[in-house]
């Protein structure tokens, strides 16, 4: 069956061997019609034969096989009229026939041109139907573009009219519109009968399907001798049937306003007819296919999953994709179907960041064209929900141009609130077969849940196994803090004797300091500990900012403390916090608990990918041309930048895109423990706040790993005799090094120790040595003030 | 040659932290620290050899082949265990092992054959220890054990 269903003509014929299909092979038995015929001929206010023309595959034997309850006509001999027909093509018409007899006149007369063998001048007469099939209508559009279609259909009978004998025009073809309603017929007088006859289209889809015919009417003023003038002195029976016409057909309108308003009723309803047929087999053939379609999508799934139940994100991508081509091959092929989906559990942290990732397209062969992402900005998720169209695609980054026909809009899924954005395009002919295109619609939206479950299923495991390996991490990180507190806090509050002595005796204020440090040193521990925590369960949890006034000194340098022990000794690495005295004293407007979060993963960061034995700098600074209210008018403020710059190997171009994706880790980062989470958050979380975070580009410090170098010096300076050191890496050794360089990079505290041997230099050196720089931008929120001074 | 009497402990590990509290427990013994693969053999050549390794798991590659960072992904101490094991004889390799501590998050894994090749996660003859709150006085008193 062919889509959209649009039939050309009404009556049902289906050759044998043909699978039926309303577009070839018609609507209705010739009964209905005939039905219809009927009960509208015996309309009250029409009280008049109609009969009903349409034009229809010439191999169609319509007139054979229903016991002439069908004729067809011969084909037309005005060349005007049979140019219009085409050879494969001819109009057969229906009528009521003894359930609501012709004026017998005209049946007489039809039977003397067939006794005579004279060829049959009323269907010449009736072909004139064909005007409103001419090629030129078919692309005009009746009910949209009425006013054309009225214009042409004049133009093409003044042309036809032309073809006529001069001295004619009384039987002219004349068209009669109502412009309002958005109907016309059109009517002559018949040239052997000099009887009115009226033709009238109808109407699905815009096009001309079938043309009713009100048959003889007499003219007002016209005598018994005026009816068949020519042909009646032919015929006796002629005659007497025109004798024995009623009087009361004589003088009286042949077409009354109220006769034809009851047949444009009629019509409408024939066309309603028409339209429930359609739609019922639109329906039909909506659910035949999108079963088929289902069917494939599964199975397809089936025989690509593993033994364990798995099947591989590219793999479900691709058979998703297959079933969008299809469904737009039968019902879209000019148009496209796109599904994006977001990570609800993930995304839904952030309420005004909200990215869509491409999980499927119905353009197969063009799918690196379409956006594999797409990014709200400045918009909350409920928000997202309420808007589409342009409307929604002007908060989208990159930019999305919308054309005629698309829809760009957020499905949620009933059950846990997963948001997709749903982008397709619908042809033009959706516009003109609505009601079957609004059925397709209605059918895709419901198949998203089906294609969308073995997704979110998939995403489901992935999330639970990495949700696994994060949590052993964790596990792993927290058992290296542990044990140290634990033996710390035993050793120093383990209750003996020593103790009992040491409290009789009195505790000096050195020990008491000593057992603060101890105690200090703890929470320290504990609170990296929390941090742990927090980092692995963060990005499942649902939270808006809270702001409130925090001291900014504190919470940059409890971030500081939290590292700077750890990042000595396990790395020998040194963090040094730069801010003016002014800030120093400042408040300034935050969600302390997300700022912490940011400023632990930047350093976190920073600490896991410098290089052993360089230094990190975390620097808080204000924009050059606000530094003048710095001293008097902090309120004037409105920006705050932290840069966390460290040392350590460069970050190509293509990680610098991805550093901030979700449990993204480059190749050398993989040397380090982690999950590809801490960036990940750090950018929810400046969504979140309205902060930014970018990434500067890696800049080339020295092409040696400079820390190396001055520790191997420092306890091998006499390195040129050693045997085992290849010459190159003597070389490298040997190099120059400007002191500023190796003050800024190099921690050369004396505490710092750090043995390194041949192996380790002669991997190490060669490794480079980058600066790179994250910069962190806050903004406060619209009309609120970001710094104050506060009195310490 | 090294004419101290003290016996030597070799301790690897990347965590600065447990280290020193590792450290702090032997004050008794003579304590060579290494942070990498790299580092490990070095303070094995340059300090070597040592009555004692006490080694974490989860260390820095740093000295390993693409290919054999890999292999041992993610625990590359194994990789300081085999590469120092090669320099044995079969005869002595049993004895050898045996001064080998592991300390680490992943010893029910290990125990559990999660990694297939038996031949690089090879545990036969190594002591074990479970990275936790307690494992440190544990390990104190095996090794105090094991060099007396």
């Amino acid at each position: 069956m062919e889509w959209p269903i649009l039939p050309s003509f009404l009556s049902k014929y289906v050759p044998r061997n043909e699978e039926y299909t309303p577009n070839k092979h018609g609507l209705f038995e010739s009964d209905t019609l005939r039905g219809f015929l009927v009960d509208s001929s015996d309309d009250k206010s029409i009280q008049n034969p109609l009969s009903l023309f349409q034009v229809v595959p010439d191999k169609y034997p319509y007139e054979t096989e229903s016991e002439d309850r069908i004729e067809s006509l011969d084909p037309p001999k005005n060349v005007f009229l049979s140019s219009i027909l085409s050879v494969d093509r001819k109009i057969i018409r229906i009528d009521p026939r003894n359930l609501y007899p012709n004026m017998s006149c005209c049946d007489v007369f039809r039977k003397y041109l067939k006794d005579n063998d004279i060829c049959n001048l009323c269907f010449e007469q009736d072909s004139q139907i064909l005007l409103l099939f001419h090629k030129y209508l078919l692309n005009i559009n009746y009910e949209t573009e009425f006013e054309k279609f009225r214009d042409c259909l004049v133009e093409l009978c003044k042309q036809y009219n032309d073809t006529i004998e001069k001295g004619d025009q009384e039987y002219h073809l004349k068209v009669h519109s109502d412009f309002e309603r958005k109907r016309l017929f059109i009517g002559y007088k018949c040239r052997y009968s000099n009887l009115y006859e009226y033709f009238f289209p109808v109407i699905h889809a815009g096009r001309v399907v079938a043309v009713l015919m009100q048959g003889q009417r007499i003219p007002p003023q016209t005598s018994q001798d005026e009816i068949f003038p020519y042909y009646r002195n032919y015929s006796d029976s002629l005659k007497k049937s025109i004798e024995a016409i009623s009087k009361s057909k004589y003088n009286q309108e042949t077409m009354s306003e109220e006769r034809e308003n009851a047949i444009f009723r009629r019509i409408s309803v024939l066309e309603r007819r028409i339209e429930q047929e359609v739609l019922g087999f639109a329906r039909m053939l909506v659910s035949n296919k999108f079963n088929e379609i289902q069917y494939a999508f599964r199975k397809e799934l089936k025989n690509n999953t593993n033994s364990e139940g798995k099947i591989a994100l590219e793999e479900y991508s691709a058979i998703l994709d297959r079933a969008l081509e299809r469904i737009c091959l039968i019902f879209n092929p000019n148009g496209f179907i796109r599904i994006y989906t977001a990570e609800s559990s993930i995304e839904t942290i952030n309420k005004t960041n909200t990215r869509f990732y491409l999980i499927g397209t119905s353009e197969v062969l063009k799918k690196q064209l379409v956006p594999k992402e797409i990014k709200f900005l400045g918009i909350t998720q409920e928000e997202l929900d309420l808007r589409d169209g342009m409307d929604l695609a002007r908060f989208a980054h990159p930019s999305i141009q919308l054309n005629k026909g698309d829809i760009f809009r957020i499905e949620p899924l009933q059950v846990g609130g997963i948001r997709n954005l749903i982008w397709k395009n619908y042809n033009e002919e959706s516009f003109i077969h609505e009601c079957q295109f609004k059925l397709y619609g209605e059918s895709l939206c419901s198949m998203y849940h089906m294609f969308l479950e073995p997704y979110h299923v998939l995403k489901s495991i992935e999330m639970q196994e990495r949700l696994e390996v994060s949590m052993r991490v964790s596990v792993h990180e927290a058992a290296n803090i542990i044990p140290t507190i634990h033996t710390t806090l035993s050793k120093e509050y383990d209750i003996n004797n020593s103790t009992y002595n040491r409290i009789r005796e009195g505790a000096t204020v050195s020990d008491i300091r000593s057992r603060e440090r101890i105690l200090y040193d703890s929470i320290q521990r504990l609170l990296l500990l929390d941090s742990l925590y927090r980092k692995s369960t963060l990005i499942f949890k649902n939270s808006l900012p809270v702001y409130d006034w925090t001291d900014l000194h504190r919470a940059v340098y409890s971030i500081e403390t939290l590292f700077s022990e750890s990042a000595l000794k396990n790395k020998r690495q040194r963090i040094i916090v730069d801010m003016s005295t002014y800030l120093n004293k400042c408040d300034f407007w935050t969600d302390i608990s997300a700022f912490n979060h940011i400023l632990f993963n930047l350093i976190d960061n920073a600490v896991k990918y410098s290089l052993r034995g360089s230094k990190i700098y975390v620097t808080v600074d204000i924009p050059k041309d606000q530094e003048k209210y710095l001293v008097s008018s902090p309120d004037k403020i409105d920006t705050l930048i932290i840069s966390v710059i460290n040392y350590g190997f460069k970050i190509s171009s293509s990680d610098r895109d991805k550093m901030f994706n979700l449990y993204y880790r480059s190749e050398q980062s993989k040397s380090e423990e982690g999950r590809g989470i801490g960036l990940f958050l750090v950018d929810k979380l400046c969504s979140a706040l309205s902060y930014t975070i970018e990434n500067a580009n890696s800049v080339l410090v020295s092409k040696i790993h400079l820390p190396a170098k001055h520790y191997y010096i420092e306890s091998k300076p006499e390195f040129k005799t050693n045997e085992k050191l290849p010459d190159d890496i003597k070389r490298l050794l040997s190099d120059s090094v400007s002191p500023e360089i190796l003050e800024r990079v190099v921690n050369v505290q004396q505490a710092v120790k750090w043995k390194i041997g041949t192996n380790e230099i002669s991997s190490l050196l060669p490794q480079g040595t980058y600066e790179n720089k994250f910069v962190l931008t806050l903004k406060a929120p619209q009309g609120q003030q970001l710094l104050r001074y506060i009195n310490k | 040659m090294n004419m101290s009497h003290r016996k030597k402990i070799l301790l690897v590990e990347d965590n600065g932290i447990v280290a020193e509290n590792l450290e702090n427990n032997f004050l008794e013994y003579d304590i060579e620290t290494a942070y990498s693969v790299n580092s490990a053999l070095d303070r094995w050549e340059e300090d070597g050899p040592f009555d004692c390794i006490i080694i974490d798991l989860q260390i820095s590659p740093d000295g390993l082949t693409p290919n054999e960072n890999g292999q041992y992904t993610p625990l590359f101490g194994m990789a300081v265990i085999n590469k120092l094991g090669a320099k044995f004889s079969k005869e002595e390799i049993g004895e050898f092992r045996k001064k080998i501590i592991i300390y680490s998050g992943f010893i029910k894994e290990l125990k559990d054959h999660r990694w297939d090749n038996q031949e690089i996660w090879n545990i036969r003859g190594l002591c074990l220890f479970e990275k936790n709150a307690l494992s440190i006085d544990k390990i104190t008193k095996y090794v105090n054990n094991l060099l007396k």
